[in-house]
């Protein structure tokens, strides 16, 4: 399908699939080590990109500070409300694309908001970025190519995501900026203009990494329920409500599959989609007590 | 994949059919879906027309053989829905009509790539039954049983189905600005095989506009050329298995009711142009 929407700037979908499967391609080749190498410098670092064709016609605006390593992986609420904000017009249909980010991304370093070493960091407490590649390259052990392979596969991941091994909910876990992109139009989608519901909103979508994979999860598979936008809403206003004004404690990702799935139920039996918001809200409140009873049970 | 034909210019889905299973009475109530006889002669069928826009369709629900559903919307008590998901892109809406044709226009901006369809009859209006096997064409496990029906049960379902136009999905549009503003040309690629669309300037931006009165004619001489340098590159081409992109291009061609480029038939204006008529707009005689 071709998008008559199309603005931004992304790399063509063919060049870059192409650049991500021959640098996975071989465990600890000489091609990954090279790019290893090059993710040390920012501008040797772009030079790797600098040849894979683009479409669309505008640059993507970014937001105007420099971000640290540990913002840049775990972003403060105000820095994912700016991302979002720069790109307020960006459509769903090109924020879903690794293609789109991956120029962000690259934007980023280039205009000296992030450093490229930054994408090779995973999450938690296991070294920076840095450390990762420095690692990688010295490793000389058997299990080189693996850590290699492993430090490429973080770099694309965070660049854009790898939705071709990950699957959809790549670009929206993966992906730092898409991550912050996604957090805020998932947030201003099931708060409206309420800024209270907001805030308790907020508060559920970025409980941790994992709660936020496995909400995607649900989001991104197959025909899912909670792609739509009034279920998926009343699912997230119904979870923060009762997080705020219960002692309840939501934030097990094992409680929410389990909401999810006495959600899905209902589902199976009528297509909640169609009825009134009051009706889906019910249905929802009434799934999450069901799981708190018989967790208390 | 539901089975698709082509007729007078609009496809009719076969979406869903009765056949043997167990699952007669898996749901409360008798619903028309593949695989079940709850309805032993009920069939569920869709007609679907593109619209002019191309990011519209106008589809017809179409019940054989299950006297109930049709009486619940002949008596404005069942709805037409159709789902349309995107989930790449996190996408999810269900269309409503009172009426068996409904029209749907997608919201491009929020498909990231072609969206699934799922049709369905659901009940709109809360009620009570009393199912009789000759009027309501249910299987004789129902006759006699009182039913409850609740606002969106779903009352048939079709299969989900995808529309994949296999042309347009292998055109990509580059901008290349050493060609004068309102030319183009166009380079069969191989891996992955796609038509690459270098285009000066102001052709590239009517070629992306959202709304432009000129893109589509554009887009109906970009497909031309893309279907002439096919025939010129792949006529003769012996090979049984070419790219999968080519088959699928070739299975909807066949589906449009055209021949493929090796045969001597195909006339590459002659399709584009059935595909994506040329609009007739007013010209002022300034223009030229």
């Amino acid at each position: 399908m071709i998008s008559t929407q199309q603005k931004f700037i992304e790399f063509d979908d063919s060049a870059f699939t192409r650049l991500r499967k021959s640098l996975l391609r071989t465990k600890g080749s000489q091609k990954q080590k090279t790019f290893l190498e090059s993710a040390r410098d920012d501008q040797e670092f772009l030079k790797t990109f600098l040849e894979i064709d683009k479409v669309g016609a505008e640059e993507p605006s970014i937001i105007s500070c420099r971000l640290t390593e540990d913002e840049f992986k775990q972003m403060p609420i105000g820095t994912e409300q700016a991302i979002y904000k720069s790109l307020e017009t960006l459509t769903p249909s090109i924020a879903c694309r690794s293609t789109f980010w991956a120029n962000v991304t690259l934007s980023y370093i280039k205009k000296n908001r992030i450093k490229a070493i930054f994408l090779a960091a995973n999450g938690g407490t296991v070294g920076t970025g840095a450390e990762r590649i420095d690692r990688a390259l010295y490793d000389t052990t058997k299990q080189a190519p693996q850590t290699i392979d492993a430090c490429v596969r973080a770099i694309l991941r965070r660049l854009g995501g790898l939705p071709e091994i990950r699957g959809n909910r790549s670009v929206y876990v993966d992906c730092p900026l898409a991550r912050a992109w996604w957090h805020e139009r998932i947030i201003t989608q099931a708060s409206g203009s309420d800024k209270r519901v907001e805030q308790e909103v907020r508060l559920i979508v970025r409980f941790n990494q994992t709660y936020w994979e496995k909400l995607i999860d649900r989001m991104v598979f197959r025909n899912s329920t909670f792609g739509s936008e009034e279920i998926r809403g009343s699912l997230l206003r119904n979870l923060a409500h009762i997080n705020e004004h219960q002692e309840a404690d939501l934030s097990s990702t094992k409680l929410l599959q389990r909401v999810c799935r006495r959600a899905a139920a209902f589902q199976g039996r009528l297509e909640l989609s169609v009825l009134d918001v009051n009706e889906i809200d019910s249905i929802m409140e009434k799934a999450i007590q069901g799981v708190l009873e018989q967790e208390k049970g | 994949m539901p089975s698709m034909t082509k007729r007078d210019g609009f496809f009719s889905i076969e979406v869903a059919s009765p056949g043997p299973s167990d699952a007669i009475l898996a749901h409360e109530y008798p619903v028309l879906e593949s695989g079940s006889i709850s309805f032993p002669e009920g069939k569920y069928h869709l007609d679907l027309v593109k619209g002019k826009n191309r990011s519209s369709f106008e589809i017809t629900h179409r019940i054989e053989g299950a006297p109930l559903i049709s009486n619940l919307l002949k008596n404005n008590k069942a709805r037409c829905a159709c789902i349309v998901s995107c989930p790449v892109s996190c996408f999810r809406k269900t269309y409503i009509s009172k009426l068996v044709k409904q029209t749907i226009e997608l919201d491009i901006g929020n498909l990231g790539e072609p969206p699934l369809f799922t049709p369905m009859i659901l009940c709109w209006v809360p009620q009570k039954i009393l199912l009789r096997k000759i009027r309501d064409g249910v299987h004789p496990i129902w006759e006699g049983q009182e039913i409850s029906l609740s606002k969106g049960f779903r009352l048939a379902v079709g299969s989900v189905f995808q529309l994949r136009s296999s042309l347009s999905s292998l055109i990509s549009i580059h901008l290349d600005k050493q060609r004068e503003r309102g030319q183009f040309e166009i380079q069969i690629e191989s891996e992955p095989f796609r038509f690459r669309v270098n285009a000066g300037e102001e052709i590239y931006e009517d070629l992306r506009a959202k709304s432009s009165n000129t893109r589509s004619n554009n887009m109906t001489h970009v497909v031309t050329a893309c279907l002439a340098n096919l025939k010129a590159d792949y006529a003769d081409d012996d090979e049984e298995e070419g790219p999968e992109a080519l088959r699928a291009l070739a299975d909807f061609l066949a589906r449009e009711g055209h021949p493929d480029w090796k045969n001597p038939e195909f006339k590459p204006e002659k399709v584009a142009t059935s595909l994506y008529p040329l609009s007739s707009h007013k010209i002022n005689s300034d223009d030229y």
